[in-house]
């Protein structure tokens, strides 16, 4: 199955070829055994690929072979994404909800015979960086604004976007303050119908404050994806369910670190 | 076998010349697979760990071999060691007293390893100057500094000094100090900043960029706007903010003033009087004739 957001491409030798996929265009030419790569993102995210700029930042890579079809992959960003929700949510005591957030893809670009060989791993959309912990400990995230749909229409599926649904259950005793939330894309599949795109479904234990919220990654396509089919391994293996810090401990940047 | 016994006569026995061919395997084996195990060890450990616990290890091991070798060479030269150990003990107090210095960085070598205030790779700031920790040794830190000059600092000194370790943590913060004059908007302002923020990727969205008002200054409204990046992206984030702030302020319209004085001759209600001058010399009026500069009490000339 091909879509046609994500061909396999056969690239001419010193031909430039450009494919868009939402904000981003790629350009790429090969020349002998090396292949070029460039990108440009602009306002629009449909539509013909974007002209090629007047000086393109060209990356070079000499590849052990001379291939000639390559193949466009959406894999999941390289770090966490923080969710910001735009407004306050609160679960009351052992409440649970399914919401959807959209998460810009990577686009991947490999040999279509030697798929182990990526040659680029290129965002669709430049997110900026955040920081989950505290000032002497966490790890660098990806912020993501989210409006936490609970219903997902047509019109916001896009080709650039993958769905992650998420099913939220507060299982403690207290309140939960669904501010922001911790996905760990790079343990997510993805999964594509008809150029929609969907990761599986991400469950979130919250088991109170003193003890870790448990993450689970179903590790199978969503029911509202239908038939879709994997189109991409998470970047790093899927356990089962991991314990580890998902809602952020707010008290930590209260501080503003003077 | 005659040749030698013709060369050396008596001295040059049967036993003698087996013994020089065991110190001469020792050490033509011996050195070198310390050297290889050293190098192994180090990088091994470096790529596992980090480069600091690499050096030690390879130090460690080292230094140990080197003992080893030493003792092997002695006890086949046929030197008992219980009064060699005595011996060095008494020699070692003698040079310990001789040499307090060199004995204390050599402490002082143990507690910084030990405290771990900072490790091989850290960009550390001792006494003002700022480098990366190249190593730590037995006598000394060495340190690259920035310009590629070699500083080297004594054990005892960093122990007793206060440093500033930069990269410690994982994040760090960005200060910008931003002076706007007293016409502006400062409301305006503010949504400016955070959104020069916003719009660098590196500038992290948590913990969130903050605006303090600093004074009230003799020319300007001086203000605090601080940033925080990852330690790898400081100076892109420094870069990024203070380009970005003089480019949008300029499209904005928004003045950064230049510090001016405000001049007063006298007293402040008497303004400084100005005479008017023509490009020949002529003098066309004085401020007393022509009420230049003789404005309402308190008005001021630049």
């Amino acid at each position: 199955m091909e879509l046609s957001n994500w061909p396999i491409i056969t690239i001419n030798d010193r031909e430039v070829y450009r494919h868009r996929v939402g904000p981003l265009t790629i350009f790429m030419k090969r020349l002998l055994n090396e292949i070029w790569v460039a990108s440009t993102r602009d306002e629009s995210i449909r539509g013909t690929p974007s002209e090629l700029p007047e000086k393109p930042e060209w990356v070079r890579m000499s590849l052990p072979g001379d291939f000639e079809k390559y193949r466009l992959q959406p894999v999941m960003p390289d770090m966490p994404v923080i969710i910001d929700t735009e407004h306050a949510y609160r679960f009351v005591s052992k409440t649970s909800t399914r919401v959807y957030s959209r998460i810009p893809v990577w686009v991947r670009i490999a040999p279509e015979s030697r798929e182990d060989l990526v040659i680029a791993d290129i965002p669709t959309v430049i997110l900026s960086e955040t920081w989950f912990g505290t000032f002497t400990d966490g790890e660098p995230s990806y912020a993501l604004s989210s409006t936490a749909r609970r219903i997902l229409t047509e019109d916001l599926l896009e080709p650039h976007l993958v769905v992650c649904p998420l099913e939220i259950r507060n299982n403690s005793d207290d309140e939960l303050k669904f501010e922001k939330v911790c996905l760990r894309v790079e343990r997510l599949s993805i999964y594509a119908r008809e150029n929609a795109l969907w990761s599986d479904e991400t469950v979130i234990n919250y088991q109170g404050m003193d003890s870790s919220t448990d993450t689970e990654m179903k590790g199978v396509r969503p029911r509202e994806s239908g038939d879709a089919k994997l189109v991409s391994k998470p970047r790093s293996p899927v356990r089962k369910s991991i314990g580890q810090k998902t809602f952020r401990l707010l008290k930590d940047f209260h501080i503003p670190g003077f | 076998m005659d040749f030698l016994s013709s060369l050396f006569g008596d001295q040059l026995t049967e036993e003698r010349l087996f013994l020089l061919l065991r110190v001469l395997i020792i050490l033509v084996v011996g050195l070198p697979l310390l050297f290889i195990l050293r190098r192994v060890l180090n990088r091994h450990i470096t790529r596992h760990y980090s480069q600091h616990y690499g050096m030690l290890a390879g130090k460690l091991v080292f230094y140990l071999g080197m003992t080893i070798l030493l003792i092997t060479l002695l006890h086949e030269f046929g030197f008992s060691l219980t009064p060699l150990l005595g011996a060095a003990g008494i020699l070692g107090i003698a040079i310990g007293f001789a040499s307090q210095t060199t004995v204390s960085n050599v402490i002082s070598g143990f507690f910084l390893v030990a405290e771990k205030s900072f490790v091989v790779g850290d960009v550390i700031s001792v006494s003002g100057n700022v480098g990366v920790v190249y190593s730590i040794d037995t006598l000394s830190v060495k340190i690259r500094m920035f310009d590629n000059r070699f500083l080297r600092v004594p054990n005892e000194t960093m122990i007793k000094s206060e440093y500033i370790n930069i990269t410690r943590f994982p994040i760090r913060r960005v200060d910008c100090h931003v002076s706007v004059a007293y016409k502006e908007d400062l409301s305006r302002v503010s949504e400016v900043l955070f959104d020069v923020a916003a719009k660098l990727p590196y500038s992290l969205q948590e913990p969130p960029p903050l605006l303090i008002f600093d004074k009230f200054g003799s020319s300007s409204i001086d203000l605090l706007f601080v940033a925080w990046a990852r330690k790898e992206n400081f100076l892109k984030l420094r870069n990024g903010l203070n380009m970005g702030i003089k480019e949008r302020f300029d499209k904005e319209g928004i003045e950064i003033p230049f510090p001016h004085v405000s001049v007063y001759a006298g007293s402040a209600t008497k303004p400084l009087p100005l005479d008017l001058i023509s490009r020949d010399g002529t003098v066309l009026s004085t401020g007393a004739q022509s009420g230049i500069g003789t404005g309402n009490p308190g008005s001021e000339t630049d």
